[in-house]
Formats: C-alpha cells, structure tokens, sequence
C-alpha cells in the first residue's frame, strides 16, 4: 500500500533545545491522523518541518513516496499546508491570491475553469476583488482553506484549524476534512480540541516535549494503557503528566 | 508555468495594489501629494532658475576633472557607500513576511528560484538608489554638472559611464554577499550570535580605524592634498577593496586604461560568482532563517506601524533581547511608598528598556545644539547662535521627551485594570502617572543643556535658561499629552491614532509658543535669558496644574470597556 506521509526519525533543533525528537509516523490514503500535546510539545515546529518551511535537523519526510529533501518539487506538489493564523498577502485581492496559489502548483488551467465554483463553495465569491487586507479572520481562514483545496493535493496538513472559526465554519471544514479523506487523502491535523480528535480522527498521535508517546486510535490506546472506561482527555492528561 | 514569472505575478499585483489603495482614500491621496509637493517644493523648485550652488564665473570656465582628485573623491564615495551597504548585511531575514513562510514557503516553487528571485529583486531596488541621488541632489549640483559638461564633456561621459559600471557591480557584490553571509549564519544556527557579533565588532573596527584615519590626517592637514594621499593609502586600499575596485572601473574608463577596468570588474565578479554559488548551494536554509528568526522582527514591524514603543519593548524582552538590567537592579532595591511607588516604577522602566538609548539620544542632541554655539556673531546684534542652540536643543530635547511620554501614557491606559485597584485615588493615579512620566522628560531636557554647561561655561546664561525652561516644558507638555491620550484612548483605532498624532503637534506648538515669545520678545529687549526662563517656569507650572487637573477628570471616568 502506497503510505503517503511519511515521517521518519525527525529531530528539529534550535541553538541549543530540540523542539521535535526522534518523530517517526506514517499516514495512509483515506485516514485522517490527530496529533494533539500540550503548549510547546513541538506540534507546529513538525507540521513546519512536514511543509517544508523548515529544515530538518535529521530524519526523513516523504510525500507520496518523494523524499522533501532530495525531491523537494515533488513531494509539495501533492501537498497543501494550512497554518493555524492565516498570514496571507495582504495586498492581493481574493482572486489574485488564489490565482498566486493556482500557479505555483502549475494548475493555472484549472483554476481558470473552476475559480468560480471554489469562490462559492468558500463564500468568497463576491469578495473576490477586494484586497486580502480587508478580509476578516473568519474569511482569511476560509480562504486559506480554499488555497489547500485548489490543486490536486492528497496530503493536507492542518495546524489547529477548528480555532477561530464560528461553529457554521467548524461543522463545513470538517465535512471538507472527511471529504479529503473519502477521496483517498491523507490528513494531518494538529489539535488542542481532544473531543474533536476523538471524532473526526482515525487516529491519534499524542506528543509531548518534542517526542511521541503514543500512536494509535483511541480504542487501541485506552486499550493498551488499560484505561477502557475512560475518555481521550484522560488518557491524554496521564501520558503527558508521565512526561512532566 | 515558469517559478519566476509566478514570483513577478505576485510581486507586480502588490505593488500595482499598493498604489491603487494609496489613492484609494483622500487621507491617503493628501498624503502622497503632500509628498510629491515635498519633493518638487523642497528639492526641484521648478520657478527657481537659479541653483544652490552659486558657482564663479572664472572657476565655472576653468574647471577641469583632475584625474587624481577624481580618484580620491570616487573612492570616498564608493567606501561610504560600502558601509552602508556592511551595515545592512545581516537583514536578509527581514525580506521576508509571514505570509511567505505560511502561503509560499509551502508550494513546489523551488527555493533556488526565489533565492535567485529576491536577490535579483533586492539589487534592482538598490539601483533606484544613484535616480533617488540624482532627484534629491538636482538643483544643487546642476551648476557644476553643467560647468564640467561645459568644459570637459569627454571626462564626464567616461565618468558617468564608469561610475555607472563600479555602481552595477558593487551594488550586486554587496547584495551576493549579504545572502551568502545570511546564508552562513542560518547553517551554523547554534553559533549564529557570535558569528554576528564578531562581523559586528570586526566591522565597527574597521570603520573606526578608517575614519579615525582619515580624521586625524584632516586635522593635521586639510586640504584636497591630503584627501588624494589618505585614499591611495596602501593599507585603506587593500582593506576597502570593493571601493577600490569600483574605483579602478572609474578610473579606467577615466584615463583610458582597459586593463584597470578589467581588473577592478573581475574582483566584482569573482566575489559575486563565489557568494552566489555558496548562496546558490545553501537555499535551503534561507526557508529555515525566515521562518525562525523572520517572525520575531515581523511583530515588531506590526508595532512600528502602529507606533505601540512600549509594546515593542515589550515584544522585544519576550524574545529574550532585553535582561534585567544592571541598573535596574540597583533601583529596585529603592524604596517608596503610596504614588511615589509609580514614579518608582517609571523610573524602573526606563532605566531596563531605554537608559542607553535615552543616553545615546541626549548626547546627540547635545551634540547637534552645540554646533549653534560655533556660529559667530557681532557684539553689537543679538547672539543669534546661542538662541538657535536654546532652541533647537529645547525643541529637540521636548520633542523627544513627549514621544516617550506619549507611549508611556498609553501604557497607563492599558494598565487601568491593574492601576485603579490601587490604594489611590484616580486623581492621584492620574498626578503621579504624569509626575513619574515628566521626571524622565525633565531630565531628557535638562541634561542636554548641562552637557553644553561643561562644552562652554561662558555662556553660562543660556544653558541655566535651559535648564529652567526646558522642564517646565516638557511638564506642560507631558500633561497635554496624558489628556490628549485619555480624551482619544482607542490605540487600535486607525483614526484615533491619526487624530492623537496631529492633536500632539497642535499641542508641542500651542505650549512651545508662549516660552518662543517671552524669550524672543526679552532678547529683543536685551534682557537676560534667565529672567525669561523663569517666567516661563511659572507659566508652564500653572498650564501644567490646569492640565493635568482635567485630564485627572477623565482618567477617573475611563472605562477600557467602552
């Protein structure tokens, strides 16, 4: 089976703490995978690394079997990213972002075809033409979301998404989210929300201080920590209070 | 689709955006004509014929280009130029916004390509630099233009065209190596700092050492002379050798000497070629620099725009830039009791984010008042020097100390939560908020006239003056301005901060008048500059008890809700 995220002994360090620590995991087509930790667990410094923002210290990231490395070009033409507070161009309209967007992935054609459609889908459509600037945190991230979905990725990664949005645009990105993933993608999403993750995702991967200190869905994690009876929280609460 | 055409697609909407909004509001059209006015008002004059720089018939008709003395100068310019150009080395991180890391960091675009894109882009904005020379310095060198056109159009040619040259090449030189050094220091991250430090240090050295040089031959002997045999100095010239290259360009084209032009452009592009190779190989880690370290200037820049001084010190303690202090520590072990604890407080502020700033600051102002006091005067009129350093140092000094107060003041209302609990009432808060904020202003606008005491004592009467007024007034204005802030409290609003910023020049010129005129009106008089002074300190003491009395009204009524 073709694994189309995979992350292979990843270490982060800046000056003289490392932030990811020895992070090894991989995502499947059609799964959508939690990773969820306390502040500073090292959460959006692996999702960074994963996009390709940041360079890894060591370890291996590959995206549809390409390595973000020695195949950087390849491995994020199948990927899209979207972080937790939207930095966006502000001096672009709506539809310039997207057609920005549109054409670094080479998917110019396309857009040209479709704009108006993924416009609407986003509510964006008659904001279309005003600058990015104007756009309110809502609309940002609405556009941000549309800016993942424009080209043909299948791995979506996702800091913390469901933070900031009113509950209408909670409920609709979790239904683009299980969309995705009835579509064969692979979905990484960073949350704080341990009810949502629960949900929404297949799996969990629960880090702490940079490391990874449990895998799995949260059946097989209360079921290997003995804690049947007992919600994701509190399976949560005890691994990361074992580390503090 | 080409990566480099996508990159010019997102920069060229930008900057057509950029000017579309800039003429989008008639807040921002007044603004960009005013500056346009500016600029053709100030530095062209079109209705002015004449030029700035009346230059003698007999000197305009014998003026010549010596090669020598173009040498000289072509160097001078091209190792300040360098300087400058040194001195910006390590902003490459800076380039870059968030929304780079979050939109284009991400995507297929190769980082070579963006590498090669920005550099590329960095140096066309440079070479705006010699047009922006030529707009500002137009009518003032006009006159010799034409006199060295006039007289020697051949040599003029062969300057612009070498110079032109020298400026291509050194410009893209000193952007290759700003990446390559950018580029160096985000590899070796653990030792980054020292690797800053120690171009820093290695740098202020070299600049010191260079311009002590050439100072202390001046003094000993000014003249074109001096400068010609200062800047063909061996050693300056191995050590400035992208001046001395650039100079050799010039110099070529000059005097006709292929050979020296060739030699000077290939230490150019043996330099660019090995920084772009090494920056080429290194692209990588220009992703990595921009997303660690561009942050932390992005939120400073956010504050900057919104003028917020005292969240960006804040901002900047957060990252870890600012320790506690030697100073500070040793005011903290002062003791006060009930209000006095919030001068106390200011005091402790200031000594831990702005004491070397602040002292930096004073000591230019001294500086710059003092050159006043070399303007000559007549016995028999009125000293004008000395009045123009009472001023401008005044002007300055107050200037300056309303600025920080300002933010300070800002500050005050965002602490209302955490201030009004106090055992205090709000009068009170509000007296020795003012009162902790003037002690810092009056001695901003003290100091400066007791360093001008020591330079010259003789004019004893003038710096004592200052000494008096210049408090007084900053206390009248610290008070204007602590009502101006609790009247217009809204720090995010953009037109409340407009309105704040033009209601505290309205204030620095109505509480500045009365002190111009009772000084004006008693130099005219021939009265004592310290008699002036005085009565201005009464003055400025009743305006401040008026002030400071209503804005204490409205800071008991403030409401951070509303």
């Amino acid at each position: 089976m073709v694994r189309m995220l995979q992350v292979k002994g990843l270490v982060k360090e800046y000056k003289d703490y490392r932030a990811v620590n020895d992070l090894t995991f991989t995502i499947k087509p059609g799964e959508i995978v939690g990773l969820i930790g306390p502040n500073g667990a090292g959460k959006t410094t692996a999702l960074r690394c994963m996009a390709g923002i940041l360079r890894a210290t060591s370890g291996q990231i590959l995206i549809n079997g390409c390595d973000l490395v020695q195949d950087q070009m390849n491995a994020k033409k199948g990927l899209a990213f979207v972080p937790e507070v939207p930095s966006l161009y502000e001096l672009l309209t709506v539809y310039e972002h997207l057609r920005f967007v549109a054409m670094c992935f080479d998917n110019l054609g396309k857009f040209e075809r479709d704009h108006e459609q993924l416009l609407k889908k986003y509510h964006l459509w008659d904001k279309k033409d005003n600058l990015v600037a104007t756009l309110s945190k809502g609309m940002r991230q609405k556009l941000s979301v549309a800016c993942a979905m424009i080209h043909d990725a299948n791995v979506f990664l996702f800091d913390e998404p469901l933070i900031g949005i009113d509950p209408a645009g909670a409920h609709e990105l979790k239904q683009e989210l299980i969309n995705a993933r009835n579509a064969g993608g692979a979905i990484l999403i960073s949350t704080h929300l341990l009810d949502t993750a629960e949900k929404l995702c297949d799996r969990v991967l629960i880090m702490a201080r940079g490391k990874l200190l449990a895998e799995g869905t949260p059946e097989e994690l209360r079921t290997l920590y003995n804690m049947e009876e007992k919600s994701l929280e509190e399976l949560f609460l005890m691994l990361t209070g074992e580390v503090e | 689709m080409n990566s480099a055409k996508v990159l010019w697609y997102l920069w060229s909407r930008q900057i057509v955006n950029s000017v579309k909004r800039s003429l989008s509001s008639p807040r921002r059209l007044i603004s960009v004509l005013i500056g346009i006015g500016y600029y053709v008002g100030f530095f062209m004059r079109p209705w002015d014929r004449s030029s700035t720089l009346k230059l003698d018939r007999d000197f305009k008709n014998g003026f010549h280009l010596e090669p020598s003395l173009v040498e000289a100068f072509a160097f001078l310019i091209f190792m300040i130029i360098s300087i400058f150009f040194a001195l910006g080395i390590f902003g490459l991180k800076n380039t870059f916004k968030q929304s780079d890391v979050d939109v284009l960091f991400p995507t297929p675009i190769s980082s070579r390509v963006v590498m090669y894109f920005r550099l590329f882009r960095d140096y066309a904005l440079t070479l705006f630099f010699p047009i922006l020379l030529a707009l500002f310095t137009f009518k003032p060198v006009a006159e010799v233009f034409t006199a060295v056109k006039q007289n020697d159009p051949e040599s003029l040619s062969h300057l612009i065209r070498g110079g032109l040259i020298a400026w291509l090449l050194m410009s893209l030189a000193w952007i290759s190596i700003s990446y390559a050094i950018g580029f160096f220091v985000a590899k070796y991250e653990k030792w980054n700092r020292a690797i800053v430090h120690s171009v820093g240090w290695t740098m202020f050295v070299v600049i010191v050492a260079v311009f002590g040089f050439l100072a202390t031959r001046m003094q000993a002997s000014p003249s074109f002379q001096t400068v010609i045999s200062v800047t063909s100095t061996p050693w300056l010239k191995a050590l400035m050798i992208l001046p001395s290259a650039a100079t050799a360009i010039v110099m070529g084209g000059f005097n006709g000497s292929v050979a020296l032009s060739v030699g000077g452009a290939t230490i150019f592009l043996l330099v660019i070629g090995a920084c772009l190779a090494y920056s080429a190989k290194l692209s990588d880690y220009m992703y990595d620099q921009a997303a660690t370290k561009g942050f932390n200037s992005q939120a400073i820049k956010d504050l900057q725009k919104k003028g917020d001084y005292t969240a960006i010190v804040a901002e900047r303690a957060r990252q870890g830039k600012i320790g506690k202090g030697r100073i500070a520590k040793r005011v903290s072990n002062w003791n006060f009791r009930k209000g006095w604890t919030l001068i106390y407080k200011e005091i402790l502020i200031q000594s831990r984010i702005g004491f070397w700033l602040n002292f930096v600051f004073l000591i230019m102002i001294a500086g710059f008042g003092i050159m006043f006091l070399l303007i000559p005067s007549s016995k028999k009129e009125i000293a004008i020097g000395p009045y123009l350093y009472l001023g401008m140092t005044g002007f300055m000094a107050v200037n300056m100390s309303s600025i920080q107060s300002y933010s300070g003041f800002v500050e005050t209302l965002r602490r209302v939560e955490v201030m009004k609990p106090l055992p205090m009432t709000s009068a009170q808060i509000a007296f020795f908020e003012t009162a902790a904020k003037a002690v810092v202003a009056m001695f901003m606008s003290f100091t400066p006239f007791a360093i001008g005491l020591i330079y010259k004592p003789s004019l004893w009467q003038f710096h004592i003056s200052g000494m008096i007024a210049a408090p007084s007034l900053s206390l009248a204005l610290v008070s204007a301005i602590f009502l101006i802030v609790v009247l217009f409290p809204d720090f995010d609003d953009p037109t409340q901060r407009t309105f704040r910023g033009l209601m505290q020049l309205i204030a620095l010129v109505v509480i500045m008048v009365p002190t111009g005129l009772v000084f004006g009106g008693f130099a005219y008089l021939g009265w004592s500059p310290v008699i002036s002074a005085c009565l201005c300190l009464a003055i400025n003491i009743g305006v401040t008890a008026i002030l400071s009395a209503v804005a204490g009204r409205f800071y008991a009524d403030f409401n951070p809700s509303e």
